[in-house]
């Protein structure tokens, strides 16, 4: 792969506030999602997104759903140590969720999750959950998934666009 | 369901009857809000019949079945698929439960608080035999016509709503409806109810202010001052226990309530609930009813007193009748009218000196009459219609409730409230016998339904914002 071709399309979503649940009357959920996406031999683009919980936040982060395209056909999922993932792919969803007790991104700490797809990154709905009962509170916004499939040849044009996409993304975020 | 109005059994069978009358439909958005939300089919079958629906360790679902224990789902934020399920507390017979970290705490039809933990992970709880705990850290609260409600928690501080062991408030004939103090039988098994009335406990929003000094003991957070079980009239008339104020026990909140079933929490934490009334007629001074015989429907539903929704504030008095214990502690003076009498959010009939008007439940003002107004929660997601947004949504669940004149209101449906106002507006019907709902924390509520037909589960259904 050249240099030129490593050059990852990065969106960084700052999430400062979410939707607080009614038990999180005093939670506050602190935290970030990134995604670096980077094309790879095969037509192939990886998907690494980077969970992190800011040293204030009052929870940690317990699962982090994103939606994909019904095509992405995700492979070689990686999760964090602790998490596994559930993807449905009919429904265009993967969930990474923390499946031990000491598993959760705890204030102060991060988390790398990834996967494979054949599909360029467009703009997609994500959820971060974060609890400590009765702490309970859902940031959401959307950020870069696979959800474009590429024509060839691919090139940085695509690349481009798929950035265009990202940004779109970011400009889109909800907050609660 | 006239939920707590008959105790749990009479719960069930008028479940049942209800169903058996016919109920088919399926659940529907109310046309008003129909381009901005819309129900999802079953998520997921429920084991038992559920009760109330909390989130979890892990941010699982855990759903209370009164009559199959408690049930843990993972679900998913983007699909709202539940999925996984975990048996969590299979011997469990409740209403409420909460969670206070890792920590799970549920009440009991039998009138307990039990404290259990998951020490190994696995996510069943109160394995005693590995180690970990199973505390009835309360037991032998009072029950009878009513039972230990929901449960939520805030902070370090738990609270629960407390229904009458009575079906009025009242000692003597005709106050129990499944109970007789005096070897008898209730008098909706053909006797006549005489009861000595409620304790200190029954028909109050109760709390534990500071769980982290609970003592790790059975009972030690009862604050009863005599033995509890079986129940005597020493401590239902003369146990002031409850009143105390120490942090670590069960003690009173707030009291002047009939059956508090449904508890919900606003984001500054702020703590309203349900009241089921019982079935009797205003008299429109704000305070006294006519209560009907044998808690009967009556001739006239216009003028019955409407269930009810509180903000609960420390130290109120909610209004409700106690033959008890009212003229004899500050929180419930006699004839409640103090200082600190704290008036339905939602109208009530109880100040309506006429006319009536017939509860229509498409277009409702106040909860209505024999509703049965339970679960509640607030749904507070940015992509709500302007009218919908900052309201708490109850569910209402009574099959069919008819007065001797003819007139019926059925009732199966998800609710709005202004809190602010008392403006009520429905927004899903076609449910069987909704009893909980839930909020999770993004675009969806989830709504517990008590049984999906006659000898079936409930099911969790959810009102989604249409994106």
């Amino acid at each position: 792969m050249t240099r030129t071709r490593r050059i990852a399309i990065a969106i960084v979503l700052a999430l400062v506030a979410g939707r607080g649940a009614a038990s999180s009357a005093r939670a506050d959920f602190l935290a970030t999602v990134a995604v670096a996406v980077a094309p790879e031999a095969g037509g192939w683009f990886r998907y690494e997104y980077s969970v992190e919980v800011g040293a204030t936040s009052t929870l940690p982060a317990v699962q982090l759903d994103i939606a994909v395209s019904v095509d992405a056909d995700l492979q070689g999922v990686e999760a964090a140590d602790g998490w596994s993932f559930d993807y449905d792919a009919a429904a265009g969803a993967i969930s990474f969720f923390a499946d031990a007790v000491d598993a959760p991104v705890a204030p102060g700490s991060s988390a790398a999750f990834a996967f494979l797809s054949r599909l360029a990154p467009a703009g997609m709905d994500y959820f971060l959950v974060g609890v400590d009962p009765p702490g309970f509170e859902v940031l959401d916004g959307m950020i870069a998934a696979p959800g474009v499939a590429v024509p060839e040849p691919s090139s940085l044009a695509l690349l481009g666009a798929a950035a265009c996409l990202g940004l779109a993304g970011l400009a889109g975020a909800r907050r609660g | 369901m006239d939920g707590m109005r008959w105790g749990w059994a009479g719960a069930v069978a008028a479940a049942l009857i209800g169903l058996a009358s016919g109920a088919s439909a399926q659940p529907a958005i109310d046309a008003p809000y129909q381009p901005a939300l819309k129900v999802e089919t079953a998520l997921a079958a429920t084991s038992g019949s559920p009760t109330q629906m909390c989130w979890g360790p892990l941010g699982r679902l855990y759903v209370m079945s009164h009559d199959a224990g408690i049930v843990s789902y993972r679900y998913n934020w983007l699909t709202g698929k539940l999925s996984s399920p975990i048996r969590a507390v299979p011997s469990a017979r409740g209403i409420g439960l909460g969670f206070h970290g890792a920590v799970l705490y549920y009440s009991t039809l039998a009138g307990g608080l039990v404290k259990a933990t998951d020490d190994d992970g696995d996510g069943v709880y109160g394995e005693v035999g590995q180690g970990e705990r199973s505390l009835e850290i309360v037991r032998g609260i009072p029950s009878g016509d009513h039972a230990v409600d929901q449960i939520q928690i805030v902070g370090d501080t738990l609270y629960v709503g407390i229904g009458r062991r009575t079906i009025n408030g009242r000692a003597g004939a005709l106050s129990g409806g499944t109970i007789d103090d005096f070897g008898g039988s209730g008098f909706f098994y053909g006797g006549q109810g005489v009861t000595w009335g409620d304790s200190a406990y029954n028909g109050a929003i109760a709390w534990i202010r500071d769980l982290t000094q609970v003592v790790d003991a059975v009972d030690s957070a009862n604050a009863f001052n005599t033995p509890a079980s079986p129940p005597t009239r020493a401590l239902i008339q003369d146990d002031f226990g409850p009143y105390s104020t120490s942090p670590g026990k069960l003690t009173v909140h707030s009291a002047g309530t009939r059956n508090p079933f449904g508890l919900c929490l606003d984001a500054g934490g702020r703590l309203f609930f349900t009241n089921n009334y019982n079935r009797a007629t205003t008299l429109g001074d704000g305070t006294n009813v006519v209560d009907h015989a044998r808690d009967g429907v009556g001739s006239d539903l216009r003028a019955s007193v409407h269930d009810q929704l509180f903000l609960a504030v420390e130290g109120a008095d909610y209004g409700y009748a106690d033959d008890v214990w009212r003229g004899r502690t500050s929180i419930l003076p006699a004839g409640a009218i103090g200082a600190n009498r704290v008036a339905s959010i939602t109208p009530d009939n109880l100040s309506n000196p006429g006319p009536y008007l017939l509860h229509d439940p498409a277009r409702p003002v106040g909860l209505g009459p024999s509703s049965s107004a339970n679960g509640c929660a607030f749904f507070d997601s940015a992509a709500l219609p302007p009218a919908l947004a900052g309201n708490l949504f109850i569910a209402r669940y009574n099959p069919s409730v008819a007065d001797s004149s003819g007139r019926t209101i059925r009732y199966a449906d998800v609710i709005a409230v202004d809190v602010t106002t008392g403006e009520v507006k429905r927004v899903a019907t076609g449910f069987q016998n909704p009893i909980a709902v839930l909020w999770d924390g993004a675009n969806r509520l989830l709504v517990a339904d008590f049984t999906t037909g006659t000898g079936k589960p409930g099911a969790i259904y959810s009102l989604a914002v249409a994106r």
